[in-house]
């Protein structure tokens, strides 16, 4: 039984998203594409333009980022993208494995959210679905983290909480290292 | 794999693969994954691809009906964009590789990897057939005072791999224990 099973937004298939100013909301002007390729066009999508420039004035401030000239852009739309959030309440990490839910049809609202579950009929960790669905990997966890919220996808145990990983794990590892 | 709808049980673990250029991490990786290598950028990659200087190249071993474990190799260049951080938080250890021809290429890995206290082997990569006298000599010579397990490898067999990985986590076990092992 997967957490979440009453919150918004796992009714019908033509349900609203949530009122919830979300990385889904942000994501409904634009698909992944028009964000990837933003750059080599002029912008003509007024709505994706006008979003990202609201949430660029609303992101906090640089404190941990010392991006290189040719980079700030790419960072601003990462930032766009994910309404501004860099962590999610769920303890991602890139070596996480995540799962489809079997409730998947009904919430899944965004084209995104079908590729990942798509993806995720096996379970996959952070990092493959960053990996393959060509994601920056803080991107890619505010994603999951957004779907894990809304009951689309399982959250598997890590080693760790990132802390270092206990001894009964370790001995797992070596057990299974030492059958290879 | 089904889970015939229960909530699945799967635990992953991962080690950190790092060293100078061209010393193998990726060959270590992709010799023992039993997925292709794929990688992950920090920053969205536009116009450089995915496998630009600052990816992370990982592959996947699967140990069991329920573990995984993950290999990454975080680029050798730690910019402002957080993929250390990713790859070492609760990471069981990591292995430096080291080219016997090139040590001071891998000096940094080592340096890091002791800095914050992680576990870690030195894996020679001896294609040359450098023994483990050589190997002495240099880590020696770079004051390593190195407490970490040497072990030679060979990147391209995966026998090499699965005994360094084997020699990490027992280190990694040892040190996880308390119990200091004793300098070489």
């Amino acid at each position: 039984m997967s957490s979440g099973a009453n919150r918004p937004g796992r009714g019908s298939a033509g349900e609203e998203p949530p009122a919830e100013t979300s990385f889904a909301e942000l994501l409904n002007g634009f698909s992944f594409d028009s964000v990837l390729r933003r750059e080599r066009k002029p912008r003509t999508d007024d709505d994706a333009g006008r979003v990202q420039e609201e949430d660029v004035a609303a992101r906090p401030p640089e404190d941990d980022f010392d991006p290189p000239g040719e980079e700030s852009a790419s960072i601003v739309r990462a930032y766009a993208w994910t309404g501004g959030r860099t962590k999610s309440e769920f303890a991602l990490q890139v070596e996480t494995m995540v799962s489809a839910t079997s409730a998947y049809v009904a919430a899944a609202m965004q084209a995104e959210h079908h590729e990942v579950l798509e993806l995720c009929q096996h379970p996959r960790s952070v990092a493959e679905v960053a990996a393959l669905m060509r994601l920056p990997l803080g991107v890619a966890k505010v994603l999951l983290g957004d779907m894990a919220g809304r009951g689309l996808i399982d959250v598997h145990e890590t080693a760790s909480g990132g802390t270092a990983p206990d001894l009964g794990l370790m001995e797992r590892v070596l057990s299974g290292l030492r059958r290879l | 794999m089904d889970y015939g709808g229960s909530r699945p049980l799967l635990t992953s673990a991962k080690i950190v693969v790092a060293g100078g250029r061209r010393v193998g991490r990726t060959t270590f990786v992709t010799s023992i994954a039993d997925t292709d290598v794929m990688s992950f950028a920090a920053l969205p990659a536009e116009g450089v691809g995915v496998t630009g200087l600052f990816s992370t190249e990982f592959g996947r071993v699967t140990l069991d009906r329920d573990l995984m474990l993950y290999l990454f190799s975080p680029p050798q260049q730690r910019g402002p964009h957080h993929e250390w951080d990713d790859v070492l938080d609760g990471a069981i250890g990591g292995v430096v590789l080291l080219d016997v021809t090139r040590p001071a290429d891998s000096i940094d890995a080592i340096a890091f990897f002791e800095e914050c206290d992680l576990p870690y082997v030195v894996a020679l990569n001896s294609f040359d057939g450098a023994g483990h006298e050589q190997a002495s000599a240099v880590l020696e010579a770079m004051a390593v005072a190195s407490r970490a397990p040497i072990v030679k490898c060979d990147p391209r067999d995966r026998g090499f791999i699965k005994r360094t990985l084997i020699t990490l986590v027992e280190h990694a076990k040892i040190r996880r224990s308390g119990v200091e092992r004793p300098a070489v």
